[in-house]
């Protein structure tokens, strides 16, 4: 690459996922045995940044005492027209990649807990100044993101400078963090789909948003991001989200012609914030399930840790059963314990308002993102055991489902659209079916059809 | 400089002698080769290390049960991409020693969905083996952890046998399940634990029965037993230990040598 000329050893993808170890290196800058590290990419006014300026604050490379780790801090600040703080985050991702490009360095993990290593070989080869890095960084920036119009770094060593900003920047990314938990789905062009549990459940596909986690709990929209990048064709990918139908329930004209696609046309629209309708399907793995109970029509949740009986006398397995299998089932909806913190939470049925019962250990884990004013008003296993002592709960503590059922008529859940078809007797022009014994008359019953026959009896009469 | 290296994989019925055939084979691959050489003991049980010596203090195991339960609890703040967390820690177990370093897998996952969890690790691992010219993996008894865990092809398969029809049984079962799932395997050899010159017949008769070539057999070394009965790691046996003198012959037999010191070209 001609753009890194007077950079005395590679830099290019070829070099990214390297790994130097420990007997191979110069030097470590944070890393495990260090306290004080951090990289930290700040927004700034055009005229608070000298494009290109590297400025180094304490021992250079060279002067630092090699085979062991140093205190270290990354701080970069950008400017340019169209950059907003929200994009600190996405820059600041890309210093991973960009500094695991560089033959003989090696970069992992973000944030507070870095790690970092020049290999002795690199070092020797003359990489040993962080005006290199630097310079490396800037035209890597100004090429991939031509957003960034100035860009300037300051490389830190210095033990009390390194402290006194890795101070700053945890108070910047813990206010990074509740910015991304508002963000909303509308903030966004793409989710993301994930069909790594296909195997288990064919017709299942997660969807991915800001305000949904995956399923299973482990996939955040910016997860997705970060895994659809490095594999756009593998089991996580973009969905455009496409025309907005339905904003309470959550569909989107982008999300059902993927699922159309990707379930082989078995399920046709998805509602991401109701459970009823057409839910999102569940694979097997979810780490919850809401199961709605229609005797005080509101929703019992349970997680997969809980054991005993649900307050319908259900245990998890049993709910789970009905749930799974990328089906699309009335009331019945697998969910992550994330979702259960996200602000359209089963929205478009109520949210929280509508929630009567849950196991005591999912309850403390997100007691802080349960509205205040119906937090003590939805019960455990603690207080109530059937339904009968559920109700007088609810009612005793006036719990907002117990308007609902004064409410007339009362809110049933939308009736399935299916229609149980009559039994058909196909005509007595059959073909011939090898093996048959002849003259004998054959019944074809389709029962439960739909689009397409769950199960087709072929039944030989005696006559 | 980056790229796909040798992997040599060693399996067989639990207890025939995978961990000592493991560390006689790195043993060999230090003392003749100028490799890097990455150990992955991929046995739940752990008891690699002690064999080599060297220090674990975690399996990949208990790192993705980390994430797992952190991401339970919420504690991962929302920005912070999993992918990256996981590949940290997984670089913080190895264990670095001089001229290897080594993996302990440790116990798979506790309860709940790991498909996400899983599907990651195997990218992590598979870019972490393309550091080394020589990975050489230490397997359970099932080939369960190979099909599941990591993607990438193996070079050499070894399977070990003691003198025992459960022995020959299982290196069978091993050759047939090859087929079944999706790894592919270069060359399949058996290697015999235990024997003496007498019941050699009897794994050469195996071998041709099972359709694997043999690659060699280890004596019923006394001072192999008295190494591990005193936890005293096997990379201290001296040269002329008669095991040893039968790894040299098995290094040769299945293609190291040209691996060692001076006929690299």
């Amino acid at each position: 690459m001609s753009m890194f000329e007077d950079i005395p050893v590679g830099v290019g993808i070829i070099y990214e996922g390297e790994r130097i170890r420990g007997k191979d290196m110069q030097i470590e800058l944070g890393g495990p045995r260090e306290p004080y590290k951090f990289e930290l990419v700040q927004a700034r006014n055009m005229d608070e940044v000298e494009d290109g300026k590297i400025s180094i604050i304490g021992a250079d490379i060279s002067e630092l005492k090699p085979g062991t780790n140093h205190p270290f801090g990354l701080l970069i600040e950008v400017a340019g027209a169209g950059i907003e703080k929200d994009l600190e985050g996405v820059i600041e991702r890309r210093i991973h990649e960009y500094l695991n490009f560089i033959e003989g360095f090696m970069h992992l993990n973000q944030r507070y807990d870095i790690q970092l290593r020049l290999s002795i070989k690199s070092f020797e080869k003359g990489l040993n100044s962080f005006n290199m890095l630097g310079k490396v960084l800037q035209r890597l920036f100004k090429s991939e993101m031509p957003f960034i119009e100035k860009i300037q770094f300051t490389f830190m060593t210095d033990l009390e400078k390194v402290k006194e900003w890795y101070q700053k920047a945890l108070e910047i990314y813990e206010s990074r963090d509740s910015r991304a938990r508002g963000m909303n789905d509308g903030d966004v062009d793409v989710f993301y789909g994930c069909s790594l549990c296909q195997s288990f459940a064919p017709t299942h596909l997660c969807v991915i948003t800001p305000q949904r986690y995956a399923n299973c709990g482990a996939i955040s929209w910016f997860d997705g991001r970060a895994t659809a990048k490095i594999d756009p064709k593998g089991p996580v990918f973009e969905i455009p989200k496409g025309e907005l139908l339905d904003e309470k329930k959550g569909e989107y004209e982008g999300v059902n012609q993927t699922i159309r696609e990707k379930s082989l046309g078995e399920i046709q629209r998805v509602q991401l914030y109701t459970a009823f309708g057409y839910p999102h399907t569940s694979c097997g793995c979810f780490e919850g399930c809401a199961f709605y109970i229609p005797e005080v029509d509101g929703f019992g949740l349970v997680d997969r840790n809980f054991k005993g009986e649900t307050v319908n006398g259900l245990n998890f397995v049993t709910i789970s059963d009905l749930t799974a299998g990328g089906r699309q089932v009335d009331g019945f909806h697998g969910l992550s314990i994330e979702y259960m913190r996200s602000s359209k939470f089963l929205q478009a049925d109520g949210g929280w308002s509508r929630v009567v019962w849950m196991p005591m250990g999912v309850k403390e884990r997100i007691k802080n993102f349960i509205p205040e004013d119906i937090l003590e008003k939805i019960p455990t296993e603690k207080d109530v055991s059937n339904l009968e002592e559920l109700k007088s709960f609810l009612q005793e503590k006036n719990h907002p489902i117990v308007s609902r059922w004064s409410e007339t008529p009362a809110t049933e859940p939308e009736t399935p659209r299916e229609i149980t078809a009559p039994t058909l007797e196909l005509p007595l022009e059959m073909p011939s079916y090898q093996g048959l014994p002849s003259g004998i008359g054959i019944k074809i019953i389709m029962k439960n059809a739909r689009i397409k026959a769950e199960k087709m009896i072929i039944k030989i009469e005696k006559k | 400089m980056m790229g796909k290296g040798l992997v040599i994989s060693v399996s067989g019925k639990g207890g025939a002698g995978k961990t000592t055939v493991t560390a006689l084979l790195l043993k060999w691959l230090i003392e003749n080769t100028e490799e890097v050489i990455l150990v992955v003991d991929a046995d739940p049980a752990t008891n690699l290390p002690d064999v080599l010596g060297a220090k674990i203090e975690k399996t990949v195991g208990m790192v993705s049960k980390q994430l797992k339960d952190q991401i339970n609890m919420g504690k991962i703040p929302p920005t912070v991409a999993k992918k990256d967390l996981l590949e940290a820690w997984v670089h913080q177990t190895l264990s670095e020693n001089d001229r290897f370093d080594l993996l302990a897998m440790g116990r798979s996952e506790g309860e709940g969905c790991y498909c996400y969890v899983n599907s990651v690790l195997t990218r992590i691992l598979d870019n972490l083996t393309e550091n080394y010219s020589i990975t050489l993996l230490d397997m359970e008894a099932g080939l369960e952890h190979l099909s599941r865990r990591t993607d990438h092809d193996v070079d050499i398969m070894l399977i070990v046998t003691d003198p025992s029809k459960m022995g020959f049984e299982t290196a069978k079962r091993i050759k047939e399940l090859i087929s079944e799932v999706h790894i592919k395997v270069g060359k399949v050899f058996l290697v015999g634990n235990k024997f003496n010159h007498q019941l050699s017949s009897s794994l050469n008769s195996a071998s041709s029965m099972i359709g694997i070539e043999v690659a060699g057999y280890l004596p019923n070394d006394d001072e192999v037993s008295s190494y591990n009965m005193l936890g005293k790691p096997l990379l201290e046996l001296p040269d002329t230990s008669p095991s040893y003198k039968a790894i040299e012959q098995i290094a040769q037999n299945i293609g190291l040598t040209r691996f060692k010191r001076g006929e690299k070209s």
